[in-house]
């Protein structure tokens, strides 16, 4: 019998991590129909159709239909009319710390990290990104300005940024739903300063259902030799929002 | 006999230990989850919450927030959005004044909330417009906030993570808000090539008090020839907005292009939908025709071509 304790063990540890797995069911007043989730007050399934002195119940649950429960003053709809499921709108940002190591004077240095967007429905997303403030040493308010690139760019508008003697900072992109005018790997733009007032700028965005999608967002900086020493830091936002 | 019992009782006990030793090694490397360091990923649903409700009147909706990365903190805030373009993205109205001035209508917990590694949160949102509200649309994007900070004593930028799902709600004491729809564009080129193909482009405006949806379908006749039916995609059209309709195929979002590798002849389309499947129908019809060009302008070439060729050699 002590032979096969062993055994009984790892059975029972494999029972018990299959089943830690198991997704939480949420309790909620709702059904689900086969175009989407209805939400509604104290509502029997079996019951017919509820009416209130407010409106006129119309519900129809079935393949095609855009059926709709009201009662109680209001009426909700959850996902989208023409996908089967609710499915989840996810967001992923790696190596959230970008660190350029020890800056040194007309040599560029840059980093990287990716975004990763799933969007089950609504016709697409976007994700839009700005930064709090130009890098900055927090004690003295010294900023590493904004890029100007080779000649010229904007928060919204990409240039050539290949000179060591071009200083600032920017980003590039590269990958899945990017915006056009990075036209390659050596244009960058600026990042939207908030603490300027400039509004976020699209940096991924699509109009279709899609899965994992992936860019890759490339840091520089590039200081000349009479920026002051310190530690410069800042914060970059990133905001993904589904479509309506 | 006694040696050989012991060798095997050992070899099975060393036995019994390899099954535990590699068990324990296939549940730990194949069935966790990964997560790469410092890597912050969140998940939310619904996406998309549409509500009609009466001023005054109240109603709770879950959001479920879902940390698939490193563990970390978040805040939650309703913003107001307006439409940012014609594809259904938004455009947030973050200054302070427009986020307090609908603050009284949403009761949530905006306390930092922790999240672990696969671990979830629903957000319990009770909303209610107050009675004085004017009938008509109002939109918001639900926010979650990465809490970030950016202090580590390096050269660095912090990357901040915020994921959004969108509200729709319209204040209406009758539940039925008028809906006011343009067909803004209806297009396609008026001749192609037979080689190239073709979209069709379908823009709507909306002028009313509440936000629709268009169903129904663009019907192309070939004109001595096949037709093919196109269906529209339900997207939403936001009250004092413009927005592309996409077609749709099963679940999956579509181009309005039409199928085929080589047309020929004249197009009929005819663009035919109900606001939300009731109600009057809205139609247009427009023509294309397709027709061989640059299979015709290479014969002409060559005939040309060939007329100069034999002309010089008689000379």
């Amino acid at each position: 019998m002590a032979k096969f304790i062993p055994a009984f063990f790892v059975l029972s540890l494999f029972a018990l991590r299959s089943s830690l797995f198991v997704a939480p069911v949420l309790a909620q007043a709702e059904i689900n129909s086969p175009n989407y989730i209805i939400q509604m007050p104290n509502l029997n399934s079996g019951a017919g159709l509820p009416t209130s002195s407010n409106y006129k119940v119309s519900s129809t649950i079935g393949q095609n239909a855009a059926g709709l429960f009201s009662s109680a003053g209001f009426r909700v709809k959850s996902g989208f009319q023409y996908i089967y499921s609710i499915i989840p709108f996810s967001f992923t940002v790696s190596s959230t710390s970008i660190n350029f190591g020890h800056l040194v004077a007309l040599t560029p240095s840059t980093a990287t990290n990716t975004l990763t967007v799933s969007s089950g429905g609504a016709g697409g997303y976007q994700v839009k990104a700005s930064e709090n403030n130009p890098l900055k040493i927090g004690s003295t308010g010294t900023t590493i300005a904004d890029t100007s690139c080779d000649s010229t760019c904007s928060e919204t508008t990409a240039g050539v940024w290949t000179s060591s003697s071009r200083y600032g900072f920017g980003f590039n992109m590269s990958g899945d739903d990017i915006p056009a005018d990075f036209t390659n790997s050596t244009y960058y733009r600026q990042f939207a300063d908030r603490a300027s007032a400039e509004s976020p700028q699209v940096v991924m965005s699509s109009i279709y259902v899609g899965t994992n999608r992936q860019s890759t967002v490339t840091y520089k900086v590039n200081i000349s030799g009479v920026q002051q020493s310190g530690i410069y830091n800042n914060i970059i936002t990133y905001t993904a929002i589904p479509s309506y | 006999m006694q040696k050989f019992k012991s060798k095997i009782k050992s070899s099975f006990n060393f036995f019994n230990f390899l099954i535990v030793f590699f068990t324990f090694y296939f549940l730990l490397f194949t069935f966790s989850d990964k997560v790469a360091a410092q890597e912050v990923s969140l998940s939310i649903s619904p996406p998309l919450t549409e509500i009609v409700i009466q001023p005054g009147k109240s109603l709770n909706q879950t959001i479920t927030v879902r940390n698939d990365g490193v563990p970390v903190t978040v805040v939650a805030k309703i913003v107001p959005f307006v439409p940012l373009d014609t594809n259904g993205h938004v455009e947030l109205i973050e200054d302070q004044n427009s986020i307090d001035a609908f603050s009284s209508w949403f009761y949530f917990d905006q306390r930092p909330t922790s999240l672990g590694v696969n671990e979830r949160h629903d957000f319990i949102i009770k909303i209610t417009p107050p009675d004085s509200t004017e009938q008509r649309d109002y939109y918001f994007t639900f926010l979650v906030e990465v809490q970030a900070n950016n202090n580590i004593g390096v050269n660095n930028s912090e990357s901040q993570a915020r994921i959004g799902a969108n509200i729709l709600l319209t204040a209406t004491k009758d539940g039925n808000p008028q809906k006011n729809v343009s067909i803004v564009k209806f297009s396609a080129p008026k001749l192609v090539d037979s080689f190239t193909g073709f979209s069709y482009q379908v823009i709507l405006g909306n002028s009313g008090s509440g936000f629709f949806k268009p169903v129904g379908k663009i019907t192309v006749d070939q004109i001595f020839g096949t037709t093919t039916t196109l269906n529209l995609a339900p997207l939403n059209v936001l009250v004092g907005g413009e927005r592309e309709i996409t077609c749709l195929e099963g679940q999956e979002i579509i181009s309005c292009a039409l199928p085929g590798k080589f047309l020929i002849g004249i197009y009929r389309a005819n663009l035919s939908f109900t606001v939300d499947g009731v109600g009057e129908s809205y139609e247009k019809q427009i023509y294309t025709i397709a027709f061989p060009f640059t299979v015709l302008l290479g014969l002409i070439t060559i005939t040309i071509t060939y007329s100069i060729i034999r002309r010089l050699n008689a000379n």
